[in-house]
């Protein structure tokens, strides 16, 4: 009657925190209240208490093994929360660097990034900023970018900026010298200041002379102060120079004028904001035509970074879950055998009056305390864990200028709702497990008879795979009628599984199971068909995952006889050992559940690293051959800053006998017109709705030579209006309301991770200019993703947009010649038109490098889940020694040597993991198939099976394996048959 | 001609600064083909006195022979092989692999011993045959009666055709019909294959079927051919 009370109570408490607290809140409301209910509980059934509490203390090294088994799946659901805390600080943070301490931004950019604005406008334009309503700050300055070179070391950056400072700025907004000290003077002329990214890009220390270059002006400068990257140190996360206002507006070429506003707000909350910004774009109305934009909203770029870190937060949930999967099935593991080891006490203890509620008591009892510990220690190992991850994906990923390991950080709540979530599951899987054991029969616990297989009339069995039929059938509907995949494949699955059970009755136990199995896995393999036309994603990897698995384990415990038979066969021993293999082999097979547990958990983990495995080295194989394949045949991609373009052409100054690169190094030359403005598209989403999307983007002018020297395949056009990919070309070049866009506007199953605009043919998609609004039909789409735009006739830009200076060069190096070092000097060589290079092969190795880097952390992750398997092997075999001791002193009776002994447990360990690896390879290379044919053979990739790599995996855990179990099996190998044999 | 001679064995135990000597000099010769009963209360060193002799335990001081062989000298090995190919055991609780069906108990000694598996396998089956079993062969020990298992665990003793079948008290965990019926089937074998069988037991009825009964009493040998009537009494006295 009191637990109905209480439950009933904290259930009322529950539905009010529901109702009153944001979801998470709740949630960690919830699992409390259930804490303190059992608590509570277990205050009120205090014998209980007191047995449970003292079976941990029976045997110390057991209590440690549990809790290592118990603290792995809180240990990564810590790390997944901590890796999410310190990618949102690194969000946060970046973005306040890159804001330069401004709330908004509002720069005079205009298509080509050339518009000033005289010193009235200014005026103006700062008098109706500070009009509006909690504005606090409004400044406005110069900035601009240049090429720098150092003329003490001789080093230069062709992408850096430089920045007009005022009084007012630096009283408003931070510059720090790098011994902390605020920056209040200004330099004077002739003089710079740089900041500490453009001073180790350079080499530059104080005193060094700088040259500046902006087209034809060039200024030099001393450099007098280094500043820290940090405030306006870092603003725009750029190479920078500080120079005095006039000095900076002369390299501009627009002496007296300016072009960015920094606007902060007195009161920061979210309304605020939203007002802020409001009044600031109705403001900017009145300004049309002077190319202004806002370019920084800080608090919007906040929040859309933390939206898109949460989507690589939750795919860290999502791979971890494979681990805490596989760590439930470790403690189920755990449980089970505490509950077969203690079977005889279990059984007097029920004979004596002990009810099963009262049985299941003690041993969630035990399990609280287990699941207390462990999840304290899990959740501090979850930190070190996730400081470790940070720190490899640190060192393994380029992510430009964010230092990811100075951003590591966590909050107590990370850590508290780790602890609750890893205690709570801990729980309730020891809960279920326990109700499981606590059915034994009385007599056959009390004289250890093993309990006798489920009859085939038994109507537990119907019953579940009943239940779990409906549950299958229901989740289908739901699926169909949603269009998800994960639910009518989840739903699918569960009613092929409910075979076993439905079957049994009729056609026996092996045969149901069988059928089953085989189903189940028919399902997911990759099949020339789809079973539901729905798309899916990373979710329905953790489904397949479990689902395949069990399968394959179905298949592999139902036909145990024939692997025994097949194993001993195959494997030609030494002769005495023939006895050790069939022992060894035997004994895991006809303890089916633990096995199973076991083999599950190495099955599921080697699935997700063979899966990753095999995407990955798709992606390594396929971006450089891709990128040989959408290079256009080109060697280098270069741009000139558009505010200092070329006024001559590339051919003739490269030809030129003072040029840096030679002439002749350079074979072709095809040149384009480049702007930008808002490009808006729209897609249809997973639910049907129309999801518009409007981004800055390129928009470049090309003439027929880049079809005719080079080859930019496409990846789609419009074949009824144009039937061979050149006349796509000419007829963009005649029409000007056609368009070509770049690959990666390619709609894939990939785009849910891409944030960027998509298009497919036949859409139309409007660029906004200072000049106006143009509306364009897409009749082709490119493969390549490198250089991204919208492809359009050259006379669109000279006449419509007039821009007529090229601002994008597409060239081909003498063969044989290092295409980087030529790259550089290109650069060099335009330095004055802030040229930048991208030499292309160079891109997709980094861009191989970079994913090699993500999937190696996802892997190292994974590679946790192993762990899992390795110490669960390590549990079992402990406990299968200490179950065994009289058979194994039999057996040493009988004539097993010390060495067969060991050779015994070592190979029912390796043949568990053997099975586990096999499975998993098995099947994460048909999922990375399956995975290939969805996502990679539209864009051209090759399936590609890394078998170096899985098999050095597969060795590592086998090895692992060995490892964890060799000091068991010694031990067992020592035990004294004589002693075995006459006192137990 | 004595297939088992041992010549003052000792066996200590030490527990902590406890000393426990259950073997005080133990001198005894067993002859090929002879059915010897080794009897005596609870605690007067019986089941040492088997261990030291088949080589499941080390002896403390003395000498066993072996067929002429001394396996004090053996090493762990070497003990392992001879246990493999010259000796069979029974245990009062059978001791069988409970992952392994009968024939496949019956079998492991051969392979172990490094006999073809189909060789094994027909071996197996004869000896579970001779015993009575030939119907069960394929049952594992869970499905059987006590009685069945230790005829399947005798027939594994036998199957490797020993010299010597040692047996640790064979009929203690079986009612007495069937504890009969498995010392006649012992009685039969042995005079059958003409093995040495060396019976640890309190059965008086096990002793009687003996050809002599080594009486034991605080880890000596009271009497090398001892009368089962006083011993049994004794037994009963003692505990």
């Amino acid at each position: 009657m009191r637990t109905i009370l209480l439950s009933l109570l904290f259930i009322a408490l529950f539905i009010v925190a529901s109702l009153q607290l944001p979801t998470t809140y709740a949630l960690l409301v919830g699992i409390v209240l259930v804490i303190v209910f059992i608590l509570l509980d277990a205050m009120g059934n205090r014998i209980l208490l007191v047995i449970g509490s003292r079976n941990i203390f029976r045997r110390k090294g057991t209590t440690a093994l549990v809790i290592c088994g118990l603290m792995v799946g809180t240990a990564i659901i810590s790390a997944s929360f901590i890796v999410g805390n310190t990618l949102d600080n690194m969000i946060i943070g970046d973005t306040t660097k890159g804001s330069g301490g401004a709330d908004f931004v509002i720069e005079a950019k205009g298509e080509l990034g050339n518009f000033m604005l005289n010193s009235t406008l200014v005026e103006e334009l700062e008098g109706d900023l500070r009009s509006i309503e909690n504005v606090h700050i409004v400044e406005s300055f110069v900035r601009s970018s240049a090429g720098v070179l150092d003329n003490e070391t001789q080093l230069s950056d062709a992408s850096a900026s430089f920045m007009g400072l005022t009084d007012s700025l630096l009283a408003s907004y931070d510059l720090m010298d790098l011994s902390g000290e605020r920056v209040e003077g200004l330099p004077l002329e002739g003089e710079a200041f740089i900041n500490e990214k453009l001073a180790t890009e350079l080499d530059a220390k104080i005193g060094d002379q700088l040259t500046l270059l902006n087209g034809y002006i060039s200024v030099d400068v001393v450099v007098q102060r280094i500043v820290q990257y940090e405030g306006l140190g870092s603003y725009g996360l750029q190479p920078q120079v500080y120079l005095d206002l006039s000095t900076a507006q002369n390299l501009t070429g627009y002496p007296d004028h300016k072009n960015i506003f920094f606007i902060s707000l007195a009161d920061k909350e979210d309304e605020y904001f939203d007002r802020a910004r409001e009044s600031l774009n109705t403001t900017l109305q009145n300004y049309q035509g002077e190319g202004l934009t806002i370019t920084l909203d800080r608090q919007k770029v906040i929040e859309e970074g933390l939206d898109n870190m949460a989507t690589y937060t939750s795919l860290f949930f999502l791979l971890g879950s494979f681990s805490i999967i596989a760590g439930i099935a470790l403690i189920v593991n755990i449980f089970t055998m505490l509950g077969e080891e203690r079977k005889s006490e279990i059984g007097i203890s029920r004979a004596v009056g002990m009810k099963r509620a009262q049985m299941v008591r003690v041993f969630t009892y035990e399990g609280m305390l287990y699941a207390a510990i462990a999840a304290g220690i899990g959740t501090l190992v979850g930190l070190v864990l996730a400081y470790v991850l940070v720190n490899m994906a640190a060192a393994s990923i380029d992510l430009g200028d964010l230092p990811l390991a100075d951003y590591f950080t966590f909050t107590p709540f990370s850590l508290a709702i780790s602890y609750l979530i890893g205690f709570l599951l801990t729980l309730l899987v020891v809960y279920v497990t326990t109700r499981r054991i606590s059915h034994l029969n009385i007599v056959r616990a009390v004289r250890n008879i093993p309990e006798p297989p489920l009859s085939r009339d038994d109507r537990r069995g119907w019953m579940i795979g009943l239940m779990l039929f409906a549950l299958g059938a229901g989740l289908m509907v739901v699926g169909i009628m949603w269009e998800s995949q994960l639910f009518s494949m989840t739903g699918l699955s569960c009613a092929t599984v409910s075979l076993g059970f439905l079957l049994r009755k009729a056609v026996g136990d092996r045969i149901a199971w069988n059928i089953a199995g085989v189903a189940t896995l028919f399902i997911w393999l990759p099949l020339p068909f789809s079973i539901f036309p729905y798309s899916g994603f990373i979710e329905l990897f953790v489904v397949a995952g479990i689902f395949m698995v069990t399968a394959a384990l179905i298949l592999v415990m139902f036909n145990s006889d024939e692997i025994i038979w097949f194993f001993t066969k195959v494997l030609r021993v030494k002769k005495g050992y023939r006895a050790v293999v069939k022992t060894a082999i035997s004994y895991p097979l006809k303890s089916k559940f633990r096995t199973a547990l076991t083999v599950f958990i190495f099955g599921l983990v080697i699935f997700t690293i063979t899966t990753l495995s095999v995407v990955s080295a798709i992606l390594d194989v396929g971006i450089p051959k891709l990128a040989a394949e959408t290079s256009g045949g080109y060697d280098i991609i270069a741009t000139t800053n558009p505010l200092t373009p070329l006024d001559t052409d590339l051919w003739e100054r490269t030809n030129a006998s003072s040029s840096f690169i030679k002439g002749e190094n350079i074979t072709n030359v095809v040149s384009m017109q480049t702007g930008s403005g808002m490009l808006r598209t729209s897609t249809t989403d997973a639910s049907g709705k129309l999801v518009t999307n409007d981004t800055i983007y390129n928009i470049l002018g090309f003439d027929s030579r880049i079809y005719t020297e080079g080859n930019y395949w496409l990846a789609d056009w419009d074949k009824e209006r144009f039937p061979t990919e050149d006349e796509v070309w000419n007829g963009v070049l005649e029409n000007t309301s056609l368009v070509i866009v770049d690959g990666s506007m390619l709609t894939s199953e990939m785009s849910d991770f891409t944030a960027g605009p998509q298009a497919e043919i036949g859409d139309v998609v409007t660029m906004t200019t200072s000049n106006g609004s143009y509306s364009f039909t897409v009749v082709g789409v490119m493969k390549q993703p490198v250089l991204t735009g919208l492809f359009v006739s050259h006379t669109f830009m000279e006449e419509t947009l007039n821009i007529t200076n090229p601002g994008v060069y597409l060239l081909n190096i003498r063969e044989g010649l290092d295409v980087d070092r030529q790259a550089a000097l290109l650069e060099r060589e335009f330095l004055a038109n802030g040229m930048q290079t991208i030499p292309i092969d160079t891109v997709a190795k980094e861009i191989v490098q970079q994913i090699n880097g993500v999937f190696t952390l996802f892997r190292a992750f994974l590679g946790l889940g192993l762990i899992i398997g390795v110490s669960g092997l390590g549990i079992i075999t402990v406990r299968a020694i200490r179950e065994r001791r009289l058979e194994i002193g039999m057996m040493r009776a009988i004539g097993y040597t010390k060495r067969m002994v060991v050779t015994n447990f070592a190979l029912e360990s390796s043949f568990i993991s053997f099975l586990g690896i096999v499975i998993g390879t098995l099947l994460g290379i048909s999922i990375g198939y399956t995975v290939y044919l969805e996502a990679f053979e539209e864009l051209g990739y090759d399936f590609v099976i890394p078998w170096v790599e899985i098999v050095a995996v597969g060795i590592g855990a086998f090895l692992a394996t060995l490892l964890s179990v060799y000091p068991a099996a010694r031990g067992a190998s020592k035990i004294s048959p004589a002693e075995v044999l006459r006192f137990e | 001609m004595s297939i088992i001679s041992c010549q003052g064995l000792t066996k200590t135990y030490v527990t902590g600064d406890v000393r426990v000597e259950a073997l005080k000099g133990i001198t005894l010769e067993i002859g090929k083909g002879e059915m010897v009963a080794i009897m005596g209360p609870s605690g007067c060193g019986k089941t040492t006195l088997l261990n030291c002799l088949s080589g499941l335990d080390d002896v403390t001081s003395g000498k066993i022979f072996i067929e002429e062989n001394d396996i004090t000298t053996l090493d762990d090995d070497e003990k392992s092989e001879l246990r493999a190919v010259r000796m069979g055991f029974v245990f009062q609780f059978y001791n069988l692999l409970p992952v392994l069906s009968a024939t496949e108990n019956v079998e492991l000694p051969l392979l172990i011993s490094g006999t073809k598996s189909e060789e094994a396998n027909e071996r197996a089956l004869r000896l579970l045959d001779r015993v009575g079993l030939k119907e069960r062969s394929m049952q594992r020990p869970s499905s059987l009666s006590g009685g069945e298992r230790q005829r399947v665990a005798i027939a594994r003793a036998l199957v490797n055709d020993p010299a010597i079948v040692f047996a640790d008290e064979p009929t203690g965990d079986l009612d007495k019909r069937t504890a009969n019926d498995i010392v006649a089937l012992l009685r039969e074998l042995n005079e059958e294959n003409e093995q040495t069988f060396v019976i640890v037991t309190h059965d008086p009825e096990v002793g009687a079927r003996c050809d002599r009964i080594v009486h034991m009493r605080d880890g000596l040998v009271v009497s090398e051919n001892g009368s089962v009537a006083r011993i049994s009494q004794e037994i009963v006295d003692m505990g």
